[in-house]
């Protein structure tokens, strides 16, 4: 029993000395790394589509065919890591691109990881990101084919055409009335008042339609709690036409782009939301002429609420313009 | 059971009939009360119109009070019209039918009460036309607008196309015993039913459509105004579960209050005959399987997002369980959920006061958790500034007394002047429950199924 049991441990430490020699030969080799030189623009800006190309050479000969990534140090509910940002292999000269999109403001630090037979290689460098604002993870709207508004009418228009169907049968309750005096002409001539009073109270409602809506007493805004926008501090007078007055000239473009609620629609400097179209189209695009501008926001296309003079001066409609499209040339 | 006898239609009819005759001082005093605090609200919403929301504690950081908290709580009330009448007409459940008229008038009532809530809270009413003028469909408040029109119209008239043969009765029997306007009332409004074949056959197509269509608009309502929250990205709003928490919790809070009507109507205009225990019983389970359902979704809104908690819902859940919000809260959860299912559970406290007594906690239960929906989730700051507060003003509790008192009030008229009983349902029930040979030995004997009242 007992030399068995000696014969058991003594096979057990040889298996283990053999487990540690196999692990020491397979790491010793490491000390001869694979070189990765890294080319990446240092500095960019918020919105660039960058390329970042790395070459990687083991004793003079390129690698081919090696798995690499391009990773950053993300931030995610206060933990920060290593993310992966693009992934590539090396071609036959030893070299791959990756390509990416900069989204946020500061300082990224990145690393160009080699996946050797050594085992893996970092390359760290820096990027300065010094311009822009920061971009979200989409754009809102994902246009589906087939799905739109017209199913919401359909739908509206089936219950109605129900209701009005049930209502039908309430009228024959009336038609076949056999008591005297004949039947009850309540019904028919209460729809048809009803049916006539609608149409000619939308129609009124209709060709009285104000300039602008919830345009009530724009000389008197309601005083609520000091904002500050967009840099100027100003006394917040409401967000919407319907409390605002003309600045005539005297807030900047911006600050009345804000105020105006355009922002509510249009998006952060015109570039679009689920509402509102984007105002400003892609780069070397020419911007709309300030007439056009004006006239749009004057007629509120679209279904766009009209901001007259006494909400927006043709001023301030030019500083809006200025401020989305830079200044008028010519 | 007792047959179907002219003796038992005459007391019926007499039962139904018997408000619109006698009015004592007491009902004088009731609506004379409660006509003084409509007219005392409207005073206070006159003052709100000429100076403006000011006057209300609402503002920019907490834009919602408890005008919103009151709209979603009658609208919720509306519920119970669907509940009882239409899914148990549609699952041909016969103990609703001396229940289903009181249940109709609640919805009518309760949707027209939360509509105006929503035209206090504009402000300047006259804004309402821009709904239609420059509405947008993107806005979840267009979306509350539609549904609440076509919930209002059909649930209107599934209040009325019932009421007809009923009405016809009114004016057979007191055609020349009231006013002539009244007299008028129920001859135009009976549209000259005189119970014929093709009548009745339209009756019941017109019936049928509605309690179909009614229902799916019920949940499309109630889903649509927890989407005015729930298309938000404010914390504790921005939540998937709202719709279905709306819908729940407008059954729930809806038939509380059909127990609380019921049990006042019934004391009052003496209807223990028709209706019993039973029906009381019945509603109080659905009652308090619907504080399940609620207490459900409660862990549910809050578990999701309080294993992820984001700093916002950090701070909601701090306000709400154990802060500002906190003795509310808990009032919510022990005296509006725990407490009714207690009651129900309890064979002892199975009684009509009993369950009435559970209905109101549970109606105040539901009134304060539209409260916290509505102002615990607009003073979660999104900005990095100071948390404000919200005390409704006195203009703010007249304008919704007033909306409490004249939910009352309808129903109240309502009751006096119309019937409240669906008496021509209830005798073609009774006909056909009614074997054709007469009962041989009727004894007396309790029925099994019908307890009597306590």
């Amino acid at each position: 029993m007992n030399s068995d049991r000696r014969l058991t441990r003594s096979r057990s430490l040889l298996f283990i000395g053999v487990l540690l020699a196999l692990m020491v030969a397979t790491v010793a080799p490491a000390a001869a790394a694979a070189e990765v030189t890294v080319d990446a623009p240092t500095q960019v800006t918020v919105g660039d589509d960058i390329t970042v190309t790395a070459i990687v050479v083991d004793e003079g000969e390129p690698v081919v065919g090696a798995l690499m990534n391009l990773s950053f140090v993300g931030t995610t509910a206060g933990k920060s890591g290593w993310a992966v940002l693009d992934t590539g292999f090396t071609d036959e000269d030893g070299s791959v691109t990756f390509h990416y999109q900069q989204r946020a403001l500061g300082g990224e630090r990145m690393r160009v990881e080699y996946f050797g037979v050594d085992g893996q290689e970092n390359s760290e460098f820096e990027v300065q990101v010094t311009d822009g604002a920061q971009l979200f993870e989409s754009h809102a709207g994902v246009d589906v084919p087939a799905i739109g508004l017209w199913w919401v009418y359909l739908l509206i228009a089936l219950v109605w055409g129900l209701i009005i169907y049930a209502y039908s049968f309430a009228v024959r309750i009336g038609r076949a009335s056999d008591l005297e005096g004949g039947p009850v002409k309540i019904t028919p001539r209460f729809t048809f008042g009803f049916v006539v009073f609608t149409v000619v109270g939308m129609f009124l409602v209709i060709i009285a339609r104000p300039q602008s809506h919830a345009n009530l007493d724009p000389t008197a805004p309601f005083e609520r709690a000091p904002g500050s926008v967009v840099g100027v501090d100003y006394e917040y007078s409401g967000l919407g036409s319907g409390d605002l007055i003309s600045a005539n000239g005297e807030l900047s473009g911006e600050t009345l782009y804000v105020q105006g609620n355009c922002v509510g629609c249009h998006g952060s400097g015109g570039a679009g939301a689920i509402t509102g179209d984007a105002l400003i189209g892609e780069e070397g695009d020419s911007a709309p002429n300030v007439n056009s501008f004006i006239e749009d926001i004057r007629d509120g296309p679209k279904g766009m609420p009209a901001y007259d003079e006494a909400n927006l001066s043709d001023r301030d409609v030019e500083a809006i313009h200025e401020y989305l499209f830079g200044p008028a040339v010519g | 059971m007792e047959p179907m006898t002219d003796e038992w239609e005459d007391r019926l009819e007499e039962r139904v009939l018997a408000p619109t005759r006698a009015s004592g001082r007491l009902w004088a005093i009731w609506v004379a009360s409660l006509a003084l605090i409509i007219i005392w609200g409207f005073v206070a919403y006159v003052y709100q119109w000429r100076e403006g929301l000011y006057v209300t504690d609402m503002r920019d950081r907490i834009s919602w009070g408890i005008y919103i908290a009151a709209f979603i709580f009658f609208t919720g009330i509306s519920m119970a019209g669907t509940v009882i009448s239409a899914i148990l007409r549609v699952s041909n459940a016969s103990w609703r039918t001396p229940i289903v008229r009181i249940a109709e008038a609640i919805t009518a009532v309760g949707l027209v009460c939360g509509g105006l809530f929503i035209i206090v809270d504009m402000g300047h009413p006259e804004r309402l036309y821009h709904f239609w003028i420059n509405g947008n469909w993107q806005s979840p408040l267009m979306w509350d607008m539609m549904a609440i029109t076509t919930y209002l119209t059909a649930s209107v008239m599934y209040l009325y196309v019932p009421m007809i043969p009923d009405l016809a009765m009114f004016r057979d029997r007191l055609g020349d015993k009231v006013s002539w306007l009244q007299s008028w009332l129920y001859r135009t409004m009976a549209i000259g039913w005189n119970n014929n074949e093709s009548q009745r056959k339209s009756l019941h197509r017109t019936v049928g459509i509605l309690m179909v269509v009614i229902i799916p608009v019920a949940a499309v309502v109630h889903t649509v105004v927890s989407w005015i929250f729930a298309m938000t990205t404010r914390a504790s709003w921005d939540s998937t579960i709202f719709g279905l928490f709306f819908v729940a919790g407008a059954i729930f809070s809806g038939v509380a209050t059909l127990i609380i009507v019921l049990a006042v109507l019934r004391r009052v205009y003496h209807l223990e005959e028709y209706i019993t225990l039973t029906h009381f019983k019945y509603l109080a389970y659905i009652m308090a399987s619907m504080a399940l359902v609620m207490i459900y979704s409660n862990v549910t809104e809050y578990l999701v997002p309080g294993y992820k908690m984001s700093e916002h819902e950090e701070f909601a859940f701090r306000q709400l369980f154990v802060e500002e919000f906190a003795k509310l809260y808990w009032f919510y959860v022990l005296g509006g959920l725990i407490l009714p299912i207690l009651i129900v559970s309890y064979k002892k406290t199975r009684t009509v006061g009993a369950f009435v007594v559970a209905a109101v906690f549970v109606n105040i239960g539901m009134f304060i958790e539209r409260y916290l929906i509505v102002v615990a989730g607009m003073r979660i700051p999104l900005l990095s500034y100071e948390p404000s507060n919200y005390s409704p003003t006195w203009v703010e509790w007249s304008v919704v007394a007033s909306g409490i008192a004249g939910f009352m009030m309808l129903l109240t008229l309502f009751a006096k002047f119309f019937p409240i009983l669906a008496v021509w349902e209830m005798k073609e029930e009774r006909a056909e429950e009614t074997p054709s040979e007469p009962v041989v030995d009727p004894v007396d004997e309790p029925e099994p199924e019908l307890e009597v009242a306590r």
